[in-house]
Protein backbone atom coordinates (compact mmCIF):
# COMPACT_ATOMS: atom_id res chain seq x y z
CA UNK A 1 0.00 0.00 0.00
CA UNK A 2 1.63 3.25 -1.11
CA UNK A 3 1.73 6.54 0.75
CA UNK A 4 -0.91 8.08 -1.53
CA UNK A 5 -3.32 5.17 -0.91
CA UNK A 6 -2.85 5.48 2.85
CA UNK A 7 -3.50 9.22 2.68
CA UNK A 8 -6.59 8.94 0.43
CA UNK A 9 -8.07 6.37 2.81
CA UNK A 10 -7.24 8.53 5.83
CA UNK A 11 -8.63 11.70 4.24
CA UNK A 12 -11.97 10.06 3.45
CA UNK A 13 -12.30 8.94 7.06
CA UNK A 14 -11.18 12.32 8.40
CA UNK A 15 -13.75 14.30 6.42
CA UNK A 16 -16.52 11.85 7.23
CA UNK A 17 -15.70 12.34 10.92
CA UNK A 18 -16.48 16.06 10.61
CA UNK A 19 -20.02 16.93 11.63
CA UNK A 20 -20.36 20.12 9.59
CA UNK A 21 -19.54 18.27 6.38
CA UNK A 22 -22.09 15.58 7.22
CA UNK A 23 -24.69 18.28 7.89
CA UNK A 24 -24.04 19.79 4.45
CA UNK A 25 -24.28 16.41 2.75
CA UNK A 26 -27.57 15.83 4.56
CA UNK A 27 -28.71 19.27 3.33
CA UNK A 28 -28.03 18.19 -0.26
CA UNK A 29 -30.28 15.16 0.14
CA UNK A 30 -32.98 17.12 1.94
CA UNK A 31 -32.97 19.65 -0.89
CA UNK A 32 -33.44 16.84 -3.39
CA UNK A 33 -36.33 15.37 -1.42
CA UNK A 34 -37.92 18.82 -0.98
CA UNK A 35 -37.56 19.58 -4.66
CA UNK A 36 -39.40 16.43 -5.68
CA UNK A 37 -42.06 17.06 -3.09
CA UNK A 38 -42.68 20.51 -4.61
CA UNK A 39 -42.69 19.20 -8.19
CA UNK A 40 -45.19 16.50 -7.31
CA UNK A 41 -47.65 19.30 -6.47
CA UNK A 42 -47.64 20.58 -10.08
CA UNK A 43 -50.93 20.07 -11.97
CA UNK A 44 -50.90 16.88 -14.11
CA UNK A 45 -51.37 18.90 -17.31
CA UNK A 46 -48.07 20.67 -16.68
CA UNK A 47 -46.25 17.77 -15.15
CA UNK A 48 -47.31 15.15 -17.71
CA UNK A 49 -44.94 15.99 -20.59
CA UNK A 50 -41.88 16.44 -18.34
CA UNK A 51 -42.43 13.64 -15.83
CA UNK A 52 -40.14 11.17 -17.72
CA UNK A 53 -37.34 13.76 -17.41
CA UNK A 54 -37.81 14.87 -13.83
CA UNK A 55 -34.61 13.11 -12.77
CA UNK A 56 -32.75 15.91 -14.55
CA UNK A 57 -33.91 18.45 -11.98
CA UNK A 58 -32.48 16.40 -9.14
CA UNK A 59 -29.14 16.15 -10.92
CA UNK A 60 -29.11 19.87 -11.64
CA UNK A 61 -30.36 21.38 -8.40
CA UNK A 62 -27.23 20.85 -6.23
CA UNK A 63 -24.94 22.18 -8.98
CA UNK A 64 -26.64 25.58 -8.74
CA UNK A 65 -24.87 26.32 -5.45
CA UNK A 66 -25.16 23.65 -2.81
CA UNK A 67 -22.56 21.37 -4.37
CA UNK A 68 -20.10 24.26 -4.67
CA UNK A 69 -20.59 25.21 -1.01
CA UNK A 70 -20.17 21.59 0.11
CA UNK A 71 -17.05 21.26 -2.02
CA UNK A 72 -15.45 24.44 -0.74
CA UNK A 73 -16.12 23.31 2.82
CA UNK A 74 -14.48 19.96 2.13
CA UNK A 75 -11.55 21.69 0.43
CA UNK A 76 -11.03 24.31 3.10
CA UNK A 77 -10.37 21.68 5.78
CA UNK A 78 -8.00 19.47 3.79
CA UNK A 79 -4.73 21.03 4.94
CA UNK A 80 -5.81 23.55 7.58
CA UNK A 81 -7.28 20.91 9.89
CA UNK A 82 -3.92 19.16 10.01
CA UNK A 83 -2.06 22.36 10.87
CA UNK A 84 -4.60 23.33 13.51
CA UNK A 85 -4.60 19.90 15.13
CA UNK A 86 -0.81 19.56 14.87
CA UNK A 87 -1.16 16.38 12.81
CA UNK A 88 0.68 17.83 9.79
CA UNK A 89 3.84 17.02 11.79
CA UNK A 90 2.65 13.43 12.06
CA UNK A 91 2.31 13.03 8.30
CA UNK A 92 5.33 15.01 7.18
CA UNK A 93 7.70 13.19 9.51
CA UNK A 94 6.76 9.81 8.00
CA UNK A 95 8.47 8.54 4.84
CA UNK A 96 6.04 10.63 2.78
CA UNK A 97 7.20 13.28 0.32
CA UNK A 98 5.35 16.58 0.22
CA UNK A 99 4.16 15.68 -3.27
CA UNK A 100 2.65 12.42 -2.03
CA UNK A 101 1.09 14.21 0.93
CA UNK A 102 -0.44 16.81 -1.37
CA UNK A 103 -1.73 14.30 -3.91
CA UNK A 104 -3.06 11.91 -1.26
CA UNK A 105 -4.91 14.62 0.66
CA UNK A 106 -6.28 16.32 -2.46
CA UNK A 107 -7.41 13.01 -3.97
CA UNK A 108 -9.02 12.00 -0.69
CA UNK A 109 -11.20 15.11 -0.67
CA UNK A 110 -12.00 14.61 -4.34
CA UNK A 111 -12.98 11.00 -3.69
CA UNK A 112 -15.48 12.21 -1.13
CA UNK A 113 -16.95 14.68 -3.62
CA UNK A 114 -17.27 11.88 -6.18
CA UNK A 115 -19.11 9.83 -3.57
CA UNK A 116 -21.45 12.72 -2.77
CA UNK A 117 -22.22 13.42 -6.44
CA UNK A 118 -22.76 9.70 -7.17
CA UNK A 119 -25.03 9.33 -4.16
CA UNK A 120 -27.28 12.31 -4.87
CA UNK A 121 -27.57 11.42 -8.56
CA UNK A 122 -28.57 7.85 -7.65
CA UNK A 123 -30.98 9.24 -5.06
CA UNK A 124 -32.43 11.65 -7.60
CA UNK A 125 -32.97 9.03 -10.30
CA UNK A 126 -34.39 6.59 -7.77
CA UNK A 127 -36.88 9.01 -6.25
CA UNK A 128 -37.92 10.37 -9.68
CA UNK A 129 -38.57 6.83 -10.93
CA UNK A 130 -40.48 5.92 -7.78
CA UNK A 131 -42.68 9.06 -7.68
CA UNK A 132 -43.05 10.03 -11.35
CA UNK A 133 -42.73 6.67 -13.12
CA UNK A 134 -40.11 5.40 -15.62
CA UNK A 135 -37.50 7.98 -16.56
CA UNK A 136 -36.16 8.66 -20.06
CA UNK A 137 -32.77 9.65 -21.46
CA UNK A 138 -30.79 8.21 -18.56
CA UNK A 139 -27.94 7.88 -21.05
CA UNK A 140 -27.34 11.57 -20.33
CA UNK A 141 -25.94 10.53 -16.95
CA UNK A 142 -22.76 9.66 -18.82
CA UNK A 143 -22.17 13.34 -19.49
CA UNK A 144 -24.05 14.95 -16.62
CA UNK A 145 -22.10 13.02 -13.96
CA UNK A 146 -18.68 14.30 -15.10
CA UNK A 147 -20.25 17.73 -15.61
CA UNK A 148 -21.49 17.71 -12.00
CA UNK A 149 -18.04 16.74 -10.79
CA UNK A 150 -16.60 19.57 -12.90
CA UNK A 151 -19.10 21.92 -11.22
CA UNK A 152 -17.62 21.02 -7.86
CA UNK A 153 -13.96 21.25 -8.84
CA UNK A 154 -13.18 25.01 -8.92
CA UNK A 155 -14.55 25.68 -5.44
CA UNK A 156 -13.07 22.52 -4.01
CA UNK A 157 -9.69 23.68 -5.34
CA UNK A 158 -10.23 27.27 -4.15
CA UNK A 159 -11.10 25.99 -0.65
CA UNK A 160 -8.04 23.75 -0.72
CA UNK A 161 -5.77 26.65 -1.76
CA UNK A 162 -7.07 28.89 1.04
CA UNK A 163 -6.69 25.99 3.44
CA UNK A 164 -2.98 25.64 2.65
CA UNK A 165 -2.21 29.35 2.27
CA UNK A 166 -4.01 30.48 5.44
CA UNK A 167 -3.67 27.25 7.44
CA UNK A 168 -6.79 28.17 9.36
CA UNK A 169 -9.96 26.23 8.55
CA UNK A 170 -12.49 28.87 9.54
CA UNK A 171 -10.70 31.62 7.62
CA UNK A 172 -10.34 29.36 4.58
CA UNK A 173 -14.06 28.52 4.66
CA UNK A 174 -15.06 32.17 5.04
CA UNK A 175 -12.81 33.41 2.23
CA UNK A 176 -13.68 30.66 -0.23
CA UNK A 177 -17.36 31.14 0.66
CA UNK A 178 -17.01 34.86 0.03
CA UNK A 179 -15.40 34.10 -3.31
CA UNK A 180 -18.33 31.90 -4.28
CA UNK A 181 -21.15 34.16 -3.11
CA UNK A 182 -19.40 37.34 -4.30
CA UNK A 183 -18.91 35.88 -7.75
CA UNK A 184 -22.46 34.47 -7.83
CA UNK A 185 -24.06 37.78 -6.86
CA UNK A 186 -21.88 39.82 -9.18
CA UNK A 187 -22.67 37.47 -12.06
CA UNK A 188 -26.44 37.69 -11.42
CA UNK A 189 -26.42 41.49 -11.35
CA UNK A 190 -24.10 41.73 -14.35
CA UNK A 191 -26.36 39.38 -16.33
CA UNK A 192 -29.45 41.40 -15.49
CA UNK A 193 -27.82 44.73 -16.36
CA UNK A 194 -26.29 43.33 -19.56
CA UNK A 195 -29.70 41.99 -20.65
CA UNK A 196 -31.40 45.33 -20.10
CA UNK A 197 -28.66 47.40 -21.68
CA UNK A 198 -27.64 44.84 -24.30
CA UNK A 199 -24.07 45.19 -23.05
CA UNK A 200 -22.09 42.34 -24.65
CA UNK A 201 -18.85 43.38 -22.97
CA UNK A 202 -20.39 42.98 -19.52
CA UNK A 203 -21.74 39.56 -20.44
CA UNK A 204 -18.32 38.51 -21.66
CA UNK A 205 -16.76 39.81 -18.48
CA UNK A 206 -18.90 37.42 -16.41
CA UNK A 207 -17.27 34.52 -18.24
CA UNK A 208 -14.11 35.20 -16.25
CA UNK A 209 -15.85 34.71 -12.90
CA UNK A 210 -15.24 31.44 -11.04
CA UNK A 211 -18.97 30.70 -10.76
CA UNK A 212 -19.61 31.11 -14.49
CA UNK A 213 -18.36 27.70 -15.58
CA UNK A 214 -18.99 25.93 -12.30
CA UNK A 215 -22.68 26.80 -11.97
CA UNK A 216 -23.61 26.52 -15.66
CA UNK A 217 -21.74 23.55 -17.01
CA UNK A 218 -24.13 20.79 -15.83
CA UNK A 219 -27.17 22.74 -17.01
CA UNK A 220 -25.50 23.37 -20.33
CA UNK A 221 -24.61 19.71 -20.85
CA UNK A 222 -28.16 18.58 -19.99
CA UNK A 223 -29.88 21.27 -22.03
CA UNK A 224 -27.82 20.31 -25.06
CA UNK A 225 -28.47 16.61 -24.45
CA UNK A 226 -32.22 17.06 -24.07
CA UNK A 227 -32.67 19.47 -26.97
CA UNK A 228 -32.97 16.52 -29.35
CA UNK A 229 -35.72 14.84 -27.32
CA UNK A 230 -38.61 16.27 -29.35
CA UNK A 231 -40.26 17.43 -26.14
CA UNK A 232 -37.87 20.36 -25.85
CA UNK A 233 -37.93 20.61 -22.08
CA UNK A 234 -35.13 23.15 -22.25
CA UNK A 235 -37.59 25.98 -21.70
CA UNK A 236 -38.83 24.36 -18.50
CA UNK A 237 -35.27 23.73 -17.39
CA UNK A 238 -34.28 27.30 -18.09
CA UNK A 239 -37.30 28.52 -16.19
CA UNK A 240 -36.60 26.32 -13.18
CA UNK A 241 -32.85 26.92 -13.02
CA UNK A 242 -32.73 30.54 -14.08
CA UNK A 243 -30.05 29.66 -16.59
CA UNK A 244 -30.16 29.30 -20.30
CA UNK A 245 -28.19 27.30 -22.81
CA UNK A 246 -26.37 28.70 -25.74
CA UNK A 247 -22.93 29.42 -24.25
CA UNK A 248 -20.08 27.27 -25.33
CA UNK A 249 -19.54 24.19 -23.17
CA UNK A 250 -15.88 24.21 -24.05
CA UNK A 251 -15.53 27.76 -22.71
CA UNK A 252 -17.20 26.69 -19.48
CA UNK A 253 -14.89 23.73 -19.23
CA UNK A 254 -11.94 26.04 -19.83
CA UNK A 255 -13.16 28.31 -17.02
CA UNK A 256 -13.50 25.31 -14.69
CA UNK A 257 -10.08 23.94 -15.61
CA UNK A 258 -8.39 27.33 -15.29
CA UNK A 259 -9.73 28.07 -11.79
CA UNK A 260 -9.11 24.52 -10.62
CA UNK A 261 -5.57 24.42 -11.98
CA UNK A 262 -4.58 27.85 -10.65
CA UNK A 263 -5.93 27.10 -7.17
CA UNK A 264 -4.27 23.68 -7.05
CA UNK A 265 -0.99 25.21 -8.19
CA UNK A 266 -1.11 27.92 -5.50
CA UNK A 267 -1.72 25.26 -2.83
CA UNK A 268 1.06 23.08 -4.17
CA UNK A 269 3.62 25.90 -4.32
CA UNK A 270 2.79 26.98 -0.78
CA UNK A 271 3.11 23.44 0.56
CA UNK A 272 6.28 22.75 -1.41
CA UNK A 273 8.14 25.87 -0.37
CA UNK A 274 6.74 26.79 3.06
CA UNK A 275 7.86 25.69 6.49
CA UNK A 276 5.51 23.37 8.33
CA UNK A 277 4.18 25.49 11.14
CA UNK A 278 3.71 24.10 14.63
CA UNK A 279 0.31 23.74 16.20
CA UNK A 280 -0.86 27.03 17.69
CA UNK A 281 -0.55 26.81 21.48
CA UNK B 1 38.61 5.35 13.67
CA UNK B 2 36.24 8.20 12.94
CA UNK B 3 32.85 7.52 14.47
CA UNK B 4 30.00 7.74 11.99
CA UNK B 5 28.13 11.00 12.15
CA UNK B 6 24.38 10.56 12.03
CA UNK B 7 23.46 14.23 12.41
CA UNK B 8 25.55 17.27 11.63
CA UNK B 9 24.21 20.76 12.19
CA UNK B 10 26.60 23.57 11.34
CA UNK B 11 25.86 27.19 12.21
CA UNK B 12 22.13 26.74 11.66
CA UNK B 13 20.31 30.07 11.63
CA UNK B 14 16.55 30.35 11.24
CA UNK B 15 14.86 33.70 10.84
CA UNK B 16 11.09 33.76 11.29
CA UNK B 17 8.60 36.04 9.62
CA UNK B 18 7.81 37.81 12.89
CA UNK B 19 11.43 38.92 13.27
CA UNK B 20 12.46 36.16 15.67
CA UNK B 21 15.81 34.55 15.04
CA UNK B 22 17.50 31.41 16.29
CA UNK B 23 21.14 30.45 15.86
CA UNK B 24 23.87 29.90 15.09
CA UNK B 25 23.41 26.38 16.43
CA UNK B 26 25.83 23.53 15.82
CA UNK B 27 25.72 19.94 16.97
CA UNK B 28 27.02 16.55 15.98
CA UNK B 29 25.36 13.25 16.85
CA UNK B 30 27.35 10.07 16.26
CA UNK B 31 26.03 6.55 15.84
CA UNK B 32 25.21 5.05 19.24
CA UNK B 33 25.03 8.41 21.04
CA UNK B 34 22.25 9.26 23.43
CA UNK B 35 22.41 12.97 22.78
CA UNK B 36 20.76 15.29 25.28
CA UNK B 37 19.92 18.60 23.66
CA UNK B 38 19.38 21.03 26.51
CA UNK B 39 18.46 24.63 27.02
CA UNK B 40 15.66 26.76 28.37
CA UNK B 41 12.36 27.25 26.55
CA UNK B 42 12.73 29.27 23.38
CA UNK B 43 16.44 28.60 23.02
CA UNK B 44 16.17 26.95 19.60
CA UNK B 45 15.98 23.23 20.37
CA UNK B 46 12.71 22.60 18.56
CA UNK B 47 13.74 24.77 15.61
CA UNK B 48 16.90 22.68 15.22
CA UNK B 49 14.96 19.43 15.44
CA UNK B 50 12.36 20.60 12.92
CA UNK B 51 15.13 21.57 10.51
CA UNK B 52 16.59 18.07 10.95
CA UNK B 53 13.26 16.55 9.94
CA UNK B 54 12.80 18.72 6.86
CA UNK B 55 9.89 20.65 8.36
CA UNK B 56 11.79 23.95 8.30
CA UNK B 57 14.14 25.38 5.73
CA UNK B 58 17.21 26.92 7.40
CA UNK B 59 17.87 30.59 6.62
CA UNK B 60 21.58 29.79 6.61
CA UNK B 61 23.93 27.09 7.80
CA UNK B 62 23.95 23.40 7.03
CA UNK B 63 21.90 20.48 8.30
CA UNK B 64 22.70 16.90 7.36
CA UNK B 65 21.03 13.74 8.60
CA UNK B 66 22.60 10.48 7.42
CA UNK B 67 24.58 12.67 5.02
CA UNK B 68 21.43 14.04 3.37
CA UNK B 69 19.84 17.47 3.34
CA UNK B 70 16.50 16.83 5.09
CA UNK B 71 14.77 19.74 3.35
CA UNK B 72 15.42 18.15 -0.04
CA UNK B 73 15.28 14.49 0.95
CA UNK B 74 12.75 14.47 3.77
CA UNK B 75 11.17 11.19 2.66
CA UNK B 76 14.48 9.33 2.68
CA UNK B 77 15.58 10.91 5.96
CA UNK B 78 12.27 10.18 7.68
CA UNK B 79 12.42 6.55 6.51
CA UNK B 80 15.51 6.13 8.72
CA UNK B 81 14.32 7.90 11.84
CA UNK B 82 11.48 7.96 14.31
CA UNK B 83 10.24 11.24 15.73
CA UNK B 84 8.14 12.18 18.70
CA UNK B 85 7.20 15.89 18.77
CA UNK B 86 7.08 18.27 21.72
CA UNK B 87 3.27 18.33 21.66
CA UNK B 88 2.28 15.01 20.13
CA UNK B 89 -1.00 15.08 18.31
CA UNK B 90 -2.74 12.30 16.43
CA UNK B 91 -5.98 12.25 14.47
CA UNK B 92 -8.46 11.89 17.31
CA UNK B 93 -10.74 9.48 15.44
CA UNK B 94 -7.97 6.89 15.02
CA UNK B 95 -7.18 4.21 17.58
CA UNK B 96 -3.65 3.69 18.93
CA UNK B 97 -3.37 0.54 16.84
CA UNK B 98 -4.40 2.42 13.67
CA UNK B 99 -1.80 5.13 14.33
CA UNK B 100 0.89 2.48 14.65
CA UNK B 101 -0.37 0.57 11.59
CA UNK B 102 -0.36 3.70 9.42
CA UNK B 103 3.20 4.48 10.50
CA UNK B 104 4.25 0.88 9.87
CA UNK B 105 2.67 0.81 6.41
CA UNK B 106 4.38 4.05 5.46
CA UNK B 107 7.67 2.52 6.62
CA UNK B 108 7.14 -0.36 4.24
CA UNK B 109 5.84 -2.98 6.68
CA UNK B 110 2.88 -5.17 5.85
CA UNK B 111 1.04 -8.38 6.70
CA UNK B 112 2.22 -10.42 9.66
CA UNK B 113 5.42 -8.40 9.98
CA UNK B 114 3.36 -5.24 10.55
CA UNK B 115 1.08 -6.99 13.06
CA UNK B 116 4.08 -8.30 15.03
CA UNK B 117 5.74 -4.88 15.05
CA UNK B 118 2.57 -3.15 16.25
CA UNK B 119 2.17 -5.70 19.06
CA UNK B 120 5.83 -5.30 20.05
CA UNK B 121 5.48 -1.52 20.33
CA UNK B 122 2.14 -1.72 22.14
CA UNK B 123 3.77 -4.06 24.64
CA UNK B 124 6.88 -1.88 25.04
CA UNK B 125 4.83 1.25 25.66
CA UNK B 126 2.31 -0.46 27.94
CA UNK B 127 -0.62 0.37 25.66
CA UNK B 128 -1.78 -3.18 24.92
CA UNK B 129 -5.01 -2.72 26.87
CA UNK B 130 -5.72 0.61 25.17
CA UNK B 131 -4.79 -0.40 21.62
CA UNK B 132 -8.33 -0.17 20.25
CA UNK B 133 -9.37 2.99 22.05
CA UNK B 134 -9.60 6.25 20.14
CA UNK B 135 -6.59 8.51 20.69
CA UNK B 136 -8.94 11.42 21.35
CA UNK B 137 -9.83 9.76 24.66
CA UNK B 138 -6.23 9.24 25.78
CA UNK B 139 -4.59 10.99 28.75
CA UNK B 140 -1.54 13.15 28.13
CA UNK B 141 0.79 10.45 29.44
CA UNK B 142 -0.76 7.84 27.16
CA UNK B 143 -0.47 10.16 24.15
CA UNK B 144 3.19 10.72 25.02
CA UNK B 145 3.82 6.97 25.24
CA UNK B 146 1.99 6.41 21.95
CA UNK B 147 4.11 9.16 20.43
CA UNK B 148 7.29 7.43 21.50
CA UNK B 149 5.82 4.11 20.34
CA UNK B 150 5.04 5.31 16.83
CA UNK B 151 8.57 6.71 16.64
CA UNK B 152 9.91 3.23 17.42
CA UNK B 153 7.94 1.46 14.68
CA UNK B 154 10.20 -0.17 12.13
CA UNK B 155 13.27 -0.07 14.42
CA UNK B 156 14.61 3.33 13.28
CA UNK B 157 18.33 4.04 13.17
CA UNK B 158 17.82 7.38 14.88
CA UNK B 159 15.18 8.29 17.44
CA UNK B 160 14.42 12.00 17.77
CA UNK B 161 12.39 13.00 20.81
CA UNK B 162 11.43 16.61 21.46
CA UNK B 163 10.74 17.12 25.18
CA UNK B 164 9.54 13.54 25.80
CA UNK B 165 8.77 14.25 29.47
CA UNK B 166 6.86 17.48 28.93
CA UNK B 167 3.69 17.65 31.01
CA UNK B 168 3.88 13.99 32.04
CA UNK B 169 3.15 13.00 35.66
CA UNK B 170 5.83 11.25 37.77
CA UNK B 171 4.50 7.75 37.00
CA UNK B 172 4.45 8.54 33.28
CA UNK B 173 7.99 9.89 33.52
CA UNK B 174 9.26 6.67 35.03
CA UNK B 175 7.52 4.66 32.30
CA UNK B 176 8.99 6.84 29.55
CA UNK B 177 12.44 6.71 31.12
CA UNK B 178 12.25 2.91 31.22
CA UNK B 179 11.25 2.79 27.54
CA UNK B 180 14.19 5.00 26.61
CA UNK B 181 16.63 2.96 28.69
CA UNK B 182 15.37 -0.18 26.94
CA UNK B 183 15.85 1.45 23.54
CA UNK B 184 19.29 2.69 24.56
CA UNK B 185 20.29 -0.86 25.51
CA UNK B 186 19.36 -1.90 21.97
CA UNK B 187 22.02 0.48 20.62
CA UNK B 188 19.67 2.90 18.84
CA UNK B 189 21.04 6.40 18.40
CA UNK B 190 18.83 8.83 20.32
CA UNK B 191 18.61 12.60 20.22
CA UNK B 192 16.28 14.09 22.79
CA UNK B 193 15.70 17.65 23.82
CA UNK B 194 14.77 18.77 27.28
CA UNK B 195 15.01 21.68 29.62
CA UNK B 196 14.86 19.25 32.54
CA UNK B 197 18.52 18.71 33.20
CA UNK B 198 18.07 15.99 35.80
CA UNK B 199 16.48 13.71 33.20
CA UNK B 200 19.17 14.51 30.67
CA UNK B 201 21.93 13.72 33.14
CA UNK B 202 20.40 10.29 33.79
CA UNK B 203 20.01 9.30 30.15
CA UNK B 204 22.49 11.11 27.92
CA UNK B 205 26.01 10.11 26.89
CA UNK B 206 26.61 13.36 25.02
CA UNK B 207 25.15 16.78 25.54
CA UNK B 208 24.68 19.96 23.54
CA UNK B 209 23.63 23.11 25.35
CA UNK B 210 21.87 26.00 23.69
CA UNK B 211 21.14 29.33 25.29
CA UNK B 212 19.59 32.44 23.77
CA UNK B 213 19.43 30.75 20.40
CA UNK B 214 23.04 29.60 20.15
CA UNK B 215 25.17 26.61 21.09
CA UNK B 216 27.18 27.33 24.22
CA UNK B 217 28.61 23.91 25.03
CA UNK B 218 28.82 20.47 23.45
CA UNK B 219 30.59 17.26 24.40
CA UNK B 220 30.50 13.95 26.27
CA UNK B 221 28.66 14.02 29.58
CA UNK B 222 31.83 13.43 31.64
CA UNK B 223 33.69 16.06 29.69
CA UNK B 224 30.87 18.55 30.23
CA UNK B 225 30.51 17.84 33.93
CA UNK B 226 34.23 18.51 34.43
CA UNK B 227 34.17 21.39 32.04
CA UNK B 228 35.00 24.03 34.65
CA UNK B 229 38.00 22.06 36.05
CA UNK B 230 36.52 22.02 39.54
CA UNK B 231 35.83 19.37 42.13
CA UNK B 232 33.19 19.61 44.85
CA UNK B 233 33.80 18.28 48.35
CA UNK B 234 30.63 18.02 50.37
CA UNK B 235 30.68 17.54 54.15
CA UNK B 236 27.80 16.87 56.53
CA UNK B 237 28.36 17.95 60.14
CA UNK B 238 26.59 17.38 63.47
CA UNK B 239 26.18 21.10 64.08
CA UNK B 240 26.16 23.94 61.56
CA UNK B 241 29.76 25.04 60.86
CA UNK B 242 30.64 28.43 62.35
CA UNK B 243 31.64 31.48 60.35
CA UNK B 244 35.25 31.12 61.52
CA UNK B 245 35.76 27.63 60.06
CA UNK B 246 33.95 28.55 56.86
CA UNK B 247 36.31 31.49 56.45
CA UNK B 248 39.32 29.24 57.09
CA UNK B 249 38.08 26.86 54.36
CA UNK B 250 37.82 29.79 51.94
CA UNK B 251 41.46 30.70 52.47
CA UNK B 252 42.74 27.20 51.60
CA UNK B 253 44.89 26.88 48.50
CA UNK B 254 42.88 26.05 45.34
CA UNK B 255 39.47 26.73 46.90
CA UNK B 256 37.17 28.73 44.62
CA UNK B 257 33.98 28.84 46.61
CA UNK B 258 32.47 27.62 49.91
CA UNK B 259 28.70 27.19 50.26
CA UNK B 260 26.85 26.33 53.45
CA UNK B 261 23.35 25.03 53.90
CA UNK B 262 22.43 24.15 57.51
CA UNK B 263 24.60 21.21 58.54
CA UNK B 264 26.11 20.85 55.10
CA UNK B 265 29.12 22.61 53.60
CA UNK B 266 30.29 22.37 49.98
CA UNK B 267 33.83 23.34 49.01
CA UNK B 268 34.44 23.98 45.32
CA UNK B 269 38.13 23.64 44.50
CA UNK B 270 40.38 23.28 41.48
CA UNK B 271 40.54 19.59 40.56
CA UNK B 272 44.36 19.80 40.52
CA UNK B 273 44.33 20.10 44.32
CA UNK B 274 43.05 17.42 46.72
CA UNK B 275 41.50 19.37 49.58
CA UNK B 276 39.59 16.52 51.24
CA UNK B 277 42.06 15.89 54.11
CA UNK B 278 42.34 19.59 54.95
CA UNK B 279 38.57 20.12 54.86
CA UNK B 280 38.06 17.13 57.20
CA UNK B 281 40.77 18.30 59.57
CA UNK B 282 39.47 21.87 59.86
CA UNK B 283 35.86 20.77 60.40
CA UNK B 284 36.87 18.24 63.10
CA UNK B 285 39.08 20.82 64.86
CA UNK B 286 36.28 23.40 64.77
CA UNK B 287 34.17 21.07 66.92
CA UNK B 288 31.10 20.94 64.67
CA UNK B 289 31.46 17.15 64.30
CA UNK B 290 32.08 15.56 60.91
CA UNK B 291 29.53 12.90 59.93
CA UNK B 292 30.20 12.44 56.22
CA UNK B 293 32.58 13.67 53.56
CA UNK B 294 32.40 12.91 49.85
CA UNK B 295 33.54 14.22 46.51
CA UNK B 296 30.79 15.19 44.11
CA UNK B 297 30.85 16.15 40.52
CA UNK B 298 28.81 19.23 39.60
CA UNK B 299 25.31 18.58 38.42
CA UNK B 300 24.40 19.42 34.86
CA UNK B 301 22.23 22.17 36.23
CA UNK B 302 25.21 23.75 38.02
CA UNK B 303 27.37 23.50 34.91
CA UNK B 304 24.62 25.03 32.83
CA UNK B 305 24.03 27.86 35.27
CA UNK B 306 27.79 28.51 35.54
CA UNK B 307 27.93 28.74 31.77
CA UNK B 308 24.94 31.07 31.65
CA UNK B 309 26.50 33.29 34.35
CA UNK B 310 29.82 33.41 32.51
CA UNK B 311 28.02 34.40 29.31
CA UNK B 312 26.22 37.10 31.25
CA UNK B 313 29.55 38.41 32.53
CA UNK B 314 30.98 38.29 28.99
Amino acid sequence: MGAVDVLVNYELRRVLAKKRILVLVAAVFLTEAGLYLVISRLPPSLLGPVSPYVWVLGVLAPTLGLLQVTSLMVGSTVFSDEYEAGTSDFWLTRPVSRTEYYIGKALGGLALILCIVSAYIAFSVGIAWFVFGPQNRLDLLLTSFPASVASALPFYAIGLAFSEVLRRGMMATILSGLTFFGSYIFESYANAVATFSNDRALLELTQFLPTWGSVRITTDVLVQGLSGSGLSPTGILALLTGLSGGSSTSLMLLNVIAYTAIALLVAWLRLRTGDVSRRAL
Amino acid sequence: MIEEEVVRVESLVKRYGDGGEVGPISLTVRRGDVYGFVGPNGSGKTTTIRAMLGLLKPTSGRVEVFGMDPWRYSKRVNALLGYSPELPSFPSFLTARQVLEITGRLKGLGGSELRREVERVLDLTGLVNHADRRVGNFSKGMVQRLSIGQALIGDPELLVLDEPMLGVDPVGRVQIREILLEVRRGGTTILFSSHELYEVERLATRIGMVYLGRTVLEGGIDEILHHDGSVRVRAVTKAPPGEEVVESLRTMEGVKEVRTDGNSVTVVAADSVDVRAQVAERLVLSGCGLLELRTERPSLEEVFMDRVRSLGRG
